[in-house]
């Protein structure tokens, strides 16, 4: 390969690439939507962080005599419970907290093994082709063609046709619930998404000029991918890689709220609402707080997401 | 709907009573005795008050759906209110926990030996159809079928979950139940109206086996072998009739017009609403728009409902004759610190009881021994340890562990129990004991317990199966059940113990079997197997016309009992 | 196009076929004992030794899949540990629950979703742009199990402070009831209310940029005009396709919402059949998903390649 050739395809890549940093920059702060999510983002991320700086109460220990009523109930917001203490008499604050740990640990930890399935899987089965093997059988040589792309793609077809929710819900059940195995089930079932749209993607780039430019002076897939495809992607990547944190959060609070998430003492904000569900006529505020961390969390993300696909190119992500 | 682990678990939560006494409580909860005491009971006298009213729908709402209605096989706490509407077994209880007569027309005689029990049935019992049409009259043999039916192995989809816990004591019982023979040569009909029931050895326990569901009368033509083919048709000679049953729905019953009980039954209609989460069934009887609620009243609205003077007449509660406990692997292999018994001592002084019912809103009583209230036997003198924490910790570095270790707790996923071992978790902690919690949905806990040594600390409970204090003993503090498969948590065995318990259940009932199993008790507990930790106060609600209707020691309800109060 | 179809159908089976076996040793390493669970706690081990024997569980691994794939393929789905029925009546009983439950929360996803995205399509960039945007995703961030009981609680609340009797207090079921339908349904439809707002923005953007669309205006046609009777109806295929695709994921069991609302559905089913270890019934419930999710997929390739000429067989 000559050094000439490369070069040339990248000044092509260039030329048909994406949008340019200040165009970006520029819709971007024009954009409300922009700043509520991020900074909705970076509360968060603080609160999480931040968390044994914010409340020194421990979120797992019980006040028995301060942090429940006579009666066993739990006590609302008082100076040394700021937002009041939950059934067992534990400070809610600390464990709002501490739940922004766990939520964005497994929105962020299962999200990025979603993300690296999801974009592996998606790049490699739009460059792979039919790869052939040869082999020799009955000691004749043979050529036998692997259908990479299609065997790749109908997996994740299969995958999609999973009813994911209950599929997640039988595997935690099955096996002991957590932490880990909940980020290795939602990523096992989540990359799914983010697979066909770079796929769908890729397909398109494969088909440009520069590409097939690449592929006809014998370029190896493999550095098509990364050095030309890859930059054309990033902006799509990090687009639903945003918006797949969020439903990553969502889905790890729906596992915890059934009971087959995070396993307790820890606390995440699922099972923080179906612990103290019964209380949702008597002390509301049990259940909304929580509620609300996920809903501003789950929002922020969304936003921010949004956002940037607009700000990259708003048909272009559309669908 | 305390906590979606409780409502996931709802179908288990029926049996998980069994293990482990649930729900909600509250210490300021105004002392309300049980709604009308009984005014009938079951005991079948010929002359039934007359002034109960007659007529009216009454509903109840649980959130676990039925599981069985044919008595050789249904074993939960939903299934037992419906099945003792169809069936009647030769003895009941009275309101308390009295055997009395039901299709029996006296209490049967036991031989001098007391190996025969002679059992003289009613006549003119018919069994009734689902349309209300009479089948036939019910008659000894139809006794004799029953009880073998249940010893049957080759009932399908499954035998009964019971039948050589409770049956293998019948001569002849071992060949029915190893498929050798149809009938146990044990079970005899003299006359078209008496059975001999012959026992291996004496056991004065027995007759409360022929009080409990599995001895319902069932009709020899229409109870095969097919239980499930039974479930969907059960007829019986009880006070009501299934009308419609929709799974995951709703089962209809209407009054029986030809039981033969004068006077019963009271009610037209009683519809069970299954599946419905309990918040959701406790707003609806605030609302009067549901009678009697099926579980107990949801921890985050028991302190608001049971303080409410609006409602005071509404609740019912009573203590229930189980015993929650935390059970210590007594022989902990590889010389385990629980295997020491100063260090379980240690611990049965280091966890904090009230607490535990503090975070039920105090629904229950303190437990000290083994023994709950209600059974015969139960001994409020009998408390051998005081929780003390600073000695607690003292006397466990006494044992040899001043910087503790480390161990784990087993529990069900079913609400509150995860809660309470946090709770005994953090008592644990203070002694300088690390504790993990591992919670397992109920039929995995129950294989864990049964496994040897798998689990050093278990917070598990026990309901009686009937009311005698062998329940206590037998199954869960023997020898013989320190087995791979037996229910003995703590892997007690103390052979002194186990021959003298022998000796009891087999004297004859009075004071002085009483007696001797309250010395039985002070003699386990001083091997201190379990931290014994409270017997659950059984909380829940009706609207405000149902009467007749208690929280049974036995029968936890008894809905055949329950009437519509006049003016309402 | 046959061969194509053909091919489509054999994928099916092939994921079905897939699904059922990935299950079935899922279950199969499942640590509670459904022997166990039947006999309750207080039963002897031998009691629980004849069950598991009664149930075929004592038998080799291969020999229980063996016999599993054996009944399916005559139409038997087995007979659930904990229900005591057959799996394949028990589906069907809670199907139309189900299905009553899912067409109603997709039409509300639609009568939302859709109104808002031809809004915002129509007024790209401006308030009601934003405007729908913004609320839909709010409407999208919060959970629908909470949702759910905020609902359930403002409708006992006026139930207990101003007697209006409209709508069942605490969920639960009647068959064609709209009272008891309307809330998990309204909870439902607020979760995907999002999705078809992106997407009929998206798409009506598209056709909005097309020629002739540009053409008609040119003509001096109404914008009304070249709205509804143009863009409308060219945008709406996709969105007609997401729908079958989404009504094909809800047959298949809707599970927060049936199990906050008490709904006796399949979702619920599924729910309580994981919790109780009942095998069959797990199995039976994830492949009735399965297969309504391949229907719906199916259905909507056939009415792709019928409708559109653009697709290649």
């Amino acid at each position: 390969m000559t050094a000439g050739v490369p070069a040339l395809v990248e000044e092509i890549d260039h030329s048909v690439s994406r949008t340019s940093g200040s165009r970006l920059r520029r819709v971007l702060v024009r954009n409300p939507a922009f700043w509520i999510g991020s900074i909705g983002v970076l509360v968060i991320a603080l609160a999480a962080v931040l968390a044994p700086v914010i409340t020194s109460h421990d979120p797992n220990f019980a006040f028995r005599k301060e942090g429940l009523t006579a009666a066993g109930n739990p006590v609302g917001p008082t100076v040394l419970f700021p937002l009041g203490t939950d059934r067992l008499g534990r400070d809610y604050l600390s464990r709002l907290l501490y739940g922004a740990r766990t939520s964005l640990t497994v929105g962020i930890v299962a999200n990025l093994i979603a993300t690296a399935i999801g974009v592996t899987i998606g790049s490699v089965a739009a460059f792979a082709g039919s790869p052939r093997i040869r082999i020799r059988f009955r000691g004749r040589r043979r050529e036998l063609a692997i259908p990479v792309e299609s065997l790749l793609m109908r997996l994740t077809d299969a995958v999609l046709s999973f009813p994911v929710l209950l599929f997640a819900i039988a595997l935690v059940a099955i096996l002991r619930p957590s932490l880990g195995l909940v980020i290795v089930v939602i990523a096992g079932v989540l990359w799914t998404t983010i697979a066909r749209i770079v796929y769908g993607r890729a397909v398109v780039i494969r088909e440009q000029e520069f590409i097939v430019a690449a592929r006809a002076v014998g370029v190896r897939s493999s550095r098509i991918l990364v050095r030309h495809v890859m930059p054309h992607l990033v902006s799509l990547i990090v687009v639903y890689a945003t918006l797949g944190i969020a439903s990553t959060i969502q889905f790890e609070a729906a596992l915890s709220f059934l009971g087959v998430g995070v396993p307790v003492p820890a606390a995440s904000w699922g099972n923080m609402i179906s612990d103290n569900l019964g209380y949702y006529r008597t002390d509301p505020r049990l259940v909304v707080l929580p509620g609300l961390a996920i809903m501003v969390t789950i929002l922020s993300f969304n936003l921010l997401g949004d956002a940037l696909a607009d700000a990259f190119d708003p048909r272009r992500w559309a669908n | 709907m305390t906590s979606p682990a409780k409502r996931l678990a709802a179908i288990t939560a029926a049996m998980a009573i069994a293990v482990s006494a649930c729900s909600g409580n509250a210490s300021t909860a105004p002392e309300q005795s049980p709604t009308g005491s009984s005014p009938a009971g079951e005991s079948a006298t010929a002359s039934q008050p007359t002034s109960i009213p007659q007529g009216g729908t009454i509903s109840l709402a649980y959130a676990s759906d039925f599981q069985h209605f044919d008595p050789a096989v249904m074993y939960d706490t939903v299934g037992i209110a419906a099945v003792r509407l169809m069936f009647d077994s030769p003895l009941t209880y009275d309101s308390g926990t009295k055997l009395v007569p039901l299709l029996a027309s006296e209490m049967p005689t036991v031989s001098a030996d007391g190996k025969a029990i002679t059992i003289k049935l009613r006549s003119g019992v018919n069994f009734v159809k689902e349309d209300g049409s009479v089948l036939r009259e019910m008659t000894a043999d139809d006794l004799v079928y029953s009880l073998n039916r249940v010893l049957d192995p080759n009932l399908k989809p499954n035998p009964s979950p019971v039948a050589s816990a409770f049956f293998s004591n019948i001569v002849g019982s071992a060949d029915v139940l190893g498929g050798k023979a149809k009938t146990a040569s044990g079970i005899k009909m003299i006359d078209a109206h008496t059975v001999e029931i012959d026992l291996d050895h004496a056991d004065a326990t027995f007759m409360n086996i022929l009080a409990t569901t599995f001895s319902a009368v069932v009709p020899k033509e229409l109870a095969t072998e097919d239980t499930a083919a039974f479930d969907l048709a059960p007829v019986g000679t009880g006070p009501y009739l299934l009308k419609s049953y929709t799974k995951g729905q709703q089962a209809v019953f209407v009054a029986n017009k030809s039981y033969w009980q004068p006077g019963q039954p009271y009610l037209d209609e009683i519809d069970f609403h299954v599946g419905v989460d309990d918040n959701a069934a406790l707003q609806q009887v605030e609302a009067g728009t549901l009678d009697i609620l099926g579980d107990t009243i949801p921890s985050g609205s028991f302190t608001a409902v049971t303080t409410d003077p609006q409602y005071a007449d509404q609740i019912v509660h009573h203590t229930t004759v189980a015993t929650s406990y935390l059970s210590m692997d007594t022989t902990q292999p590889n010389d385990g610190p629980l295997s020491k018994l100063a260090v379980r001592q240690a611990i049965e002084e280091g966890i904090d009881k009230d607490n535990i019912l503090k975070i039920q809103h105090g629904a229950g009583v303190v437990a000290t021994c083994i023994f709950p209230p209600d059974m015969p036997g139960y001994d409020p003198s009998c408390n051998p340890y005081t929780y003390d924490a600073a000695k607690a910790k003292a006397d466990l570095a006494a044992a040899g562990y001043p910087s503790g270790f480390s161990t784990t707790i087993y529990t069900d996923t079913t609400d509150p129990d995860p809660a309470i071992a946090a709770a005994i978790q953090q008592d644990l902690a203070a002694m300088g004991i690390t504790a993990e919690i591992v919670t397992q949905e109920f039929g995995t806990f129950l294989g864990t317990i049964e496994t040897p040594h798998a689990a050093p600390l278990v917070f598990v409970g026990w309901y009686q199966d009937y009311p005698d204090p062998s329940d206590f003993i037998d199954p869960i503090l023997s020898c013989a059940s320190a087995v791979s498969g037996g229910a003995n948590a703590a892997w007690y065995c103390n052979k002194d113990v186990d021959t003298k318990a022998a000796a009891a259940r087999a004297e004859a009932l009075g004071p002085q079997r009483l007696a001797d199993y309250q010395a039985i008790q002070k003699e386990i507990m001083a091997d201190a197997p379990w931290v014994p930790l409270y017997h659950q106060d059984w909380y829940t609600m009706t609207s405000k016309r149902v009467g007749g209707f208690q929280i049974h020691p036995v029968w936890l309800y008894s809905i055949r009992d329950v009437y519509i109060k006049p003016g309402s | 196009m046959i061969p194509y179809l053909i091919r489509r159908l054999g994928w099916g089976l092939v994921v079905l076929v897939g699904v059922m076996l990935i299950t079935f040793l899922l279950t199969y390493v499942i640590p509670a004992d459904p022997a166990r669970m039947i006999a309750g706690a207080n039963a002897s081990p031998t009691d629980v030794a004849a069950i598991r024997r009664s149930l075929g569980l004592d038998r080799p691994f291969l020999e229980q899949l063996a016999t599993y794939v054996a009944n399916v393929l005559h139409g038997d789905f087995g007979f659930s540990y904990h229900q005591h029925r057959a799996v394949l009546p028990l589906l069907l009983e809670r199907f139309p629950a189900t299905a009553q439950l899912a067409l109603a929360g997709l039409a509300i996803e639609v009568a939302i979703g859709l109104p808002l995205g031809i809004l915002a399509a129509t007024r790209r960039g401006g308030f009601w742009d934003r405007g729908a945007t913004m609320v839909t995703v709010v409407l999208v961030s919060a959970p629908s199990f909470w949702v759910g009981y905020l609902l359930l609680e403002v409708v006992f609340q006026g139930h207990q402070s101003y007697g209006i009797d409209i709508l069942p207090l605490g969920g639960g079921y009647k068959p064609f009831d709209l009272r008891y339908l309307f809330l998990p349904a309204l909870t439902l439809g607020f979760g995907g209310a999002a999705y078809y707002n992106r997407l009929m923005r998206a798409t009506m953007l598209d056709e909005l940029h097309r020629d002739y669309v540009r053409t008609a205006r040119a003509k001096g046609l109404q914008e009304r005009a070249v709205l509804w009777r143009h863009a409308l109806r060219n945008a709406i295929g996709p969105v007609l396709i997401q729908v079958g695709l989404d009504l094909g994921f809800f047959l298949g069991g809707v599970v927060i919402v049936e199990q906050v609302f008490s709904w006796p559905g399949i979702g619920k089913l599924a729910v309580d059949s994981i919790v109780t270890a009942d095998v069959p019934l797990i199995i039976g419930t994830v492949l009735f998903g399965t297969l309504c999710i391949v229907t719906a997929n199916l259905f909507v390739d056939i009415l792709n390649a019928v409708t559109d000429p653009r697709i290649r067989f």
